[in-house]
C-alpha cells in the first residue's frame, strides 16, 4: 500500500520537493553569507560579551546589509499552510470529487487501513521536510536573532510573535496541523478547491487565535518591577505599563504632554520638554530622573523569561500536534460512515 | 443454501426521498442476472449497498452469506465496476494492475495482463488517454483479477459503442464460464442483456417489481391477442393470474399476462413473451408488489375452493 | 471446427439454434466423429451469450447421442447424422409442389401460405423436441 500512496501522491511530493529544494538553496546561500559576515567581522565574539556597547557599530553595519533579508521570513511562514492545502486537502477530497473511492473502497483493503497508509506516508514526508526546513531556517535566522536581541536588550528576540513561529520545533507542528486540517476539511467538503480555501482560512484562524490569546499564557507570566525608561525584562514582554506611587498610570516607555504637566506640578524645575540638546541635555536628563524617583515612577512588565523559550516551543508544538492527531482521528473514525 | 446476494425489506432514504423501498430478493449463485430499471430507479443505490459503499436505512442485505464489506475477506470476494468505470486517470494500465496487487489479497495480475494484451489495450498509456471501451475492459480486467465469487457492474455498457459492448460482454461471459462467478449487471436497456442473462430483476421507483429466472418468467407469462373487449369491467380470463399490460388497436387487443393455468378460451391467441415485453409490462406497474400480493392471495383462495 | 452464429430474431431459442448448427455441420460433413466441439468459454467469448446456453445445447446433443462430454477435456463428436435416403428429397419436393398448388387454388396468397407453413413448422419441431 505504500507503493500506492507514493504513486498517487508522487507528483505532489515531487513538486513540493522541488519548491523546497529551491528555497533550501536560497536559504543555504544567504545563510552562509550571513554566517560568514557575522563571524569574520568579529561581531559574533563581540556580542558574546553582553551589552558591550562597542559592538553597536558593527551590528549597525550587519543590519544594514542583512536586515532586509528578514522579509523572506514571510515565505517560511507560508510553507506549513501550503503543505496543508496542496498535500492535505486533496488526500481524500480528490478521490471523492472524481469518484475513485468507488474503485479504492471496493478492493480488499479496509477504508481505515487505506486511509492510514495515505495519511502516514504524506504525514511522514511532511514531518521530515518540516524538520529539515525548521533546522535550516533556525540556522539561517540565528545571526539575525542574536544581533536583534543584542540591539534591543531583550535577550530573546526569538521569543517574539512572528519570529517564534519560524524557529525551533513549532513549524513542524504547524505543518502537521495544516496537513490534518486539509485532510479533515477535504473529507467533509468532498471537493478539492473549496477544501483548499477552507484549509487556508481555518489555518490562519487557529494560528491567530493561538498566537494572540493562548501563547502569552502557557505559563503564568512573571511580573517585573523595572526602572522607568530602563532596559526591558530579559525575555518576551507581553504587557507593560508605568505607574507612580500615587497610582497614576503612564505609558510603558514614553511621556505624553499631559504627563509633562503632571511632572511639572510635582517637580519644580522639570525640564521644558523634548528637544533639549547639547550639554543642557545631560542636565535635563538628570533632573527628569530625579523627578521620576521622587514620584516613585516605575514600570511594571508582564513577561515570559527568555529561559522559558524552549518550554514554550514544545508546548505550542504539542498543541498543534495534538490538534493534528485529533483531526486525523476524526477522519479515521468517520471514513467508515462516509456515503458514496 | 445461501444465495449470492440476498436482501430483506431493504430500504434507503436520502433526506426526504426514498431511493429504495421494501426490496426483498434472493439471487441464486451461479446466475448471470440483469438489474433493469429506468434512470433514477435505484439501481446504483442497490449496488452500492451491496458492495458496502452505502449503508441501508432499513432492512438487511447479505452478500455470500455475510454483511457487505464487513471485513477485508468479504471485500476480496466481491468485485465491482462502478458507473462510468472510475479509474485513476494518471495511472497507466500497468500502474492499475500494480494498484490491484497492493490492495488485494488474491490477485491474478498475469490474468489481467494477458487479457488486456489479447484485447490489444496498451498498458503503458495513462487511463485518461484510453477510449471508453478500453477503459471498460480495463476496469473489468481489474475486477476479475481479484478472482471474485460475485461480480457487480453498474451500467457497464452505457457509454460503449455496439462493438465495444459485444467485446465487453464476451470477456465477461468467458470469465463467468471459466471461474463460476455470479454476475449482476444493471442497465436501463434490456436489449443489451438478453443474450447474456438468465435471471432478471426489475427495479422501478425504488421498488423491486419482479425477480426470477428468465426461463421461469417466460414460462409464466404470455402475450395474448384477441378481439377487443367491450364494457368497463372485464371478467377474468381463465388461466390468467394477472393482466400486466393492455393495449388496444382498432378491433384488436393485446395483453401481457401472467398465467397460472392453461388458456383455453379459443378467442385468445397465445404467444411467447419476449424479455422486452416483460420488462415494459412491469415497468408500467405503479405499485406492483402490493397488487401481486393481492392477486396471489385471490388465486390461492380460488384454488382452495 | 464450427463457427456458431445466432439470429436473435429467428424466434428459435438460442440453445436450439446452436444445437441445430451442430446437426447441420454433422449432416454436411464439416464435423466428423472424433472432432472436438468449441470450448464453452470460447463460444461464449465470441458470441457474448450466457454459458448455460451453450451447456444446454451440448447437453441436448449429448442426450441424442451425437456428442460426448469428457470432464476436463471437452465435448467430442460421437457419431454423424445420417442424411436422408437417396430419392427421398426428390419425392418430398414433388409432394410439396402439389401442396402449394392446392393452397393457391384454395385462395391463399403467398403470405398466407408462408404464415401457415411457419406456424405448422414451429409446432411440429417443438413437438419433436418436447
Amino acid at each position: 500500500m505504500i507503493w500506492v500512496a507514493w504513486r498517487q501522491h508522487r507528483q505532489q511530493a515531487m513538486a513540493g520537493a522541488g519548491l523546497l529544494a529551491l528555497l533550501g538553496a536560497f536559504v543555504l546561500v544567504t545563510g552562509l553569507q550571513m554566517s560568514h559576515s557575522f563571524h569574520s567581522t568579529g561581531l559574533a565574539d563581540c556580542i558574546k560579551i553582553s551589552q558591550n556597547p562597542s559592538c553597536f557599530d558593527l551590528s549597525d553595519a550587519f543590519m544594514r546589509r542583512f536586515g532586509s533579508e528578514q522579509v523572506f521570513a514571510i515565505l517560511f511562514v507560508v510553507l506549513p499552510v501550503l503543505a496543508g492545502m496542496f498535500w492535505g486537502a486533496p488526500l481524500v477530497a480528490r478521490e471523492l470529487e472524481r469518484g475513485t473511492q468507488r474503485l479504492a473502497w471496493t478492493q480488499s483493503i479496509s477504508r481505515r487501513r487505506w486511509l492510514s497508509w495515505k495519511v502516514g506516508f504524506v504525514g511522514a514526508v511532511t514531518a521530515l521536510a518540516g524538520a529539515v526546513f525548521a533546522l535550516l531556517v533556525s540556522w539561517w535566522m540565528s545571526p539575525l536573532l542574536k544581533v536583534t536581541s543584542y540591539r534591543d536588550n531583550s535577550g530573546a528576540a526569538g521569543f517574539r510573535p512572528g519570529l517564534f513561529d519560524l524557529h525551533g520545533v513549532v513549524p513542524i507542528g504547524y505543518a502537521l496541523f495544516a496537513l490534518a486540517l486539509g485532510l479533515a476539511l477535504g473529507h467533509v467538503i468532498g471537493k478539492v478547491l473549496p477544501a483548499m480555501g477552507a484549509t487556508l482560512a481555518g489555518f490562519i484562524g487557529v494560528r491567530v487565535i493561538v498566537e494572540l490569546f493562548a501563547r502569552p499564557h502557557y505559563i503564568a507570566p512573571k511580573i517585573a518591577n523595572l526602572r522607568f525608561l530602563g532596559p526591558d525584562a530579559h525575555g518576551w514582554t507581553i504587557k507593560a505599563y508605568s505607574i507612580d506611587a500615587s497610582g497614576r498610570r503612564f505609558a510603558a516607555n514614553g511621556i505624553s504632554p499631559s504627563d509633562i504637566t503632571y511632572f511639572r506640578a510635582h517637580c519644580p524645575g522639570f525640564p521644558m520638554g523634548p528637544g533639549v540638546v547639547g550639554p543642557k541635555a545631560d542636565v535635563a536628563a538628570k533632573l527628569a530622573d530625579a523627578c521620576y524617583t521622587r514620584v516613585g515612577l516605575h514600570t511594571i512588565e508582564a513577561y515570559q523569561p527568555a529561559s522559558r523559550y524552549w518550554t514554550f516551543q514544545w508546548i505550542e508544538f504539542a498543541i498543534f500536534v495534538g490538534l493534528a492527531i485529533a483531526l486525523v482521528g476524526f477522519v479515521v473514525w468517520r471514513i467508515n460512515r462516509t456515503a458514496s | 443454501m445461501a444465495g449470492a446476494l440476498e436482501a430483506q425489506s431493504l430500504a434507503k432514504r436520502y433526506r426526504k426521498k426514498w431511493a429504495l423501498q421494501d426490496c426483498s430478493f434472493v439471487l441464486p449463485k451461479g446466475r448471470i442476472a440483469a438489474l433493469v430499471g429506468p434512470n433514477g430507479a435505484g439501481k446504483t443505490t442497490l449496488l452500492h449497498i451491496a458492495v458496502g459503499l452505502l449503508e441501508p436505512t432499513a432492512g438487511s442485505v447479505h452478500v455470500l452469506g455475510g454483511k457487505p464489506a464487513e471485513n477485508e475477506e468479504m471485500l476480496s470476494r466481491v468485485g465491482f465496476v462502478a458507473q462510468d468505470t472510475p479509474l485513476y486517470d494518471n495511472f497507466t494500465g500497468a500502474d492499475l494492475i500494480s494498484f490491484g496487487y497492493h490492495t488485494n489479497r488474491t490477485w491474478d495480475g498475469e490474468f489481467a495482463q494477458e487479457r488486456l494484451a489479447a484485447l490489444q489495450i496498451p498498458l503503458d498509456q495513462r487511463a485518461s488517454t484510453l477510449s471508453g471501451g478500453q477503459r471498460a475492459q480495463l476496469a473489468l480486467a481489474l475486477a476479475l483479477a481479484k478472482r471474485p465469487e460475485l461480480l457487480l457492474l453498474d451500467e457497464p455498457l452505457a457509454s460503449l459503442d455496439p462493438l465495444a459492448r459485444r467485446e465487453f460482454l464476451g470477456t465477461l461471459m468467458e470469465s463467468a464460464a471459466e471461474y463460476e462467478i455470479t454476475v449482476l449487471l444493471s442497465s436501463h436497456l434490456i436489449t443489451d442483456l438478453e443474450r447474456v442473462c438468465d435471471y432478471l430483476m426489475i427495479l422501478s421507483n425504488g421498488r423491486l417489481q419482479l425477480g426470477g429466472s428468465i426461463e421461469d418468467l417466460v414460462e409464466q407469462h404470455r402475450v395474448l391477442i384477441g378481439p377487443r373487449r367491450t364494457g368497463v369491467k372485464h371478467h377474468a380470463i381463465s388461466g390468467v393470474a394477472q393482466v400486466l399490460d393492455e393495449s388496444v388497436a382498432g378491433r384488436q387487443e393485446t395483453l401481457v399476462v401472467r398465467v397460472d393455468g392453461p388458456i383455453i378460451d379459443p378467442k385468445w391467441e397465445e404467444y411467447e413473451v419476449t424479455l422486452e415485453d416483460i420488462v415494459l409490462a412491469y415497468l408500467g406497474q405503479k405499485d406492483a408488489p402490493a397488487e401481486t400480493k393481492k392477486n396471489v392471495r385471490a388465486v390461492a383462495a380460488r384454488k382452495a375452493q | 471446427m464450427i463457427d456458431f452464429r445466432l439470429d436473435p430474431r429467428s424466434g428459435v431459442a438460442p440453445y436450439l439454434q446452436l444445437a441445430q448448427q451442430v446437426r447441420h455441420a454433422l449432416r454436411l460433413g464439416y464435423l466428423q466423429p472424433g472432432d472436438q466441439l468449441p470450448r464453452v468459454k470460447d463460444v461464449v467469448s465470441s458470441l457474448a451469450i450466457n454459458p448455460n446456453t451453450v451447456l444446454k445445447a451440448y447437453r441436448e446433443l449429448e442426450r441424442d447421442g451425437l456428442v460426448e462430454g469428457r470432464p476436463g477435456v471437452g465435448t467430442f463428436v460421437m457419431r454423424g447424422l445420417d442424411g436422408p435416403p437417396p430419392g427421398a428429397q426428390a419425392t418430398l419436393q414433388r409432394a410439396l409442389e402439389r401442396w402449394l398448388r392446392s393452397a393457391f387454388d384454395a385462395g391463399l396468397d403467398a403470405d398466407a401460405v408462408r404464415s401457415l407453413f411457419e406456424t405448422t413448422f414451429q409446432d411440429r419441431t417443438t413437438e419433436e423436441i418436447a
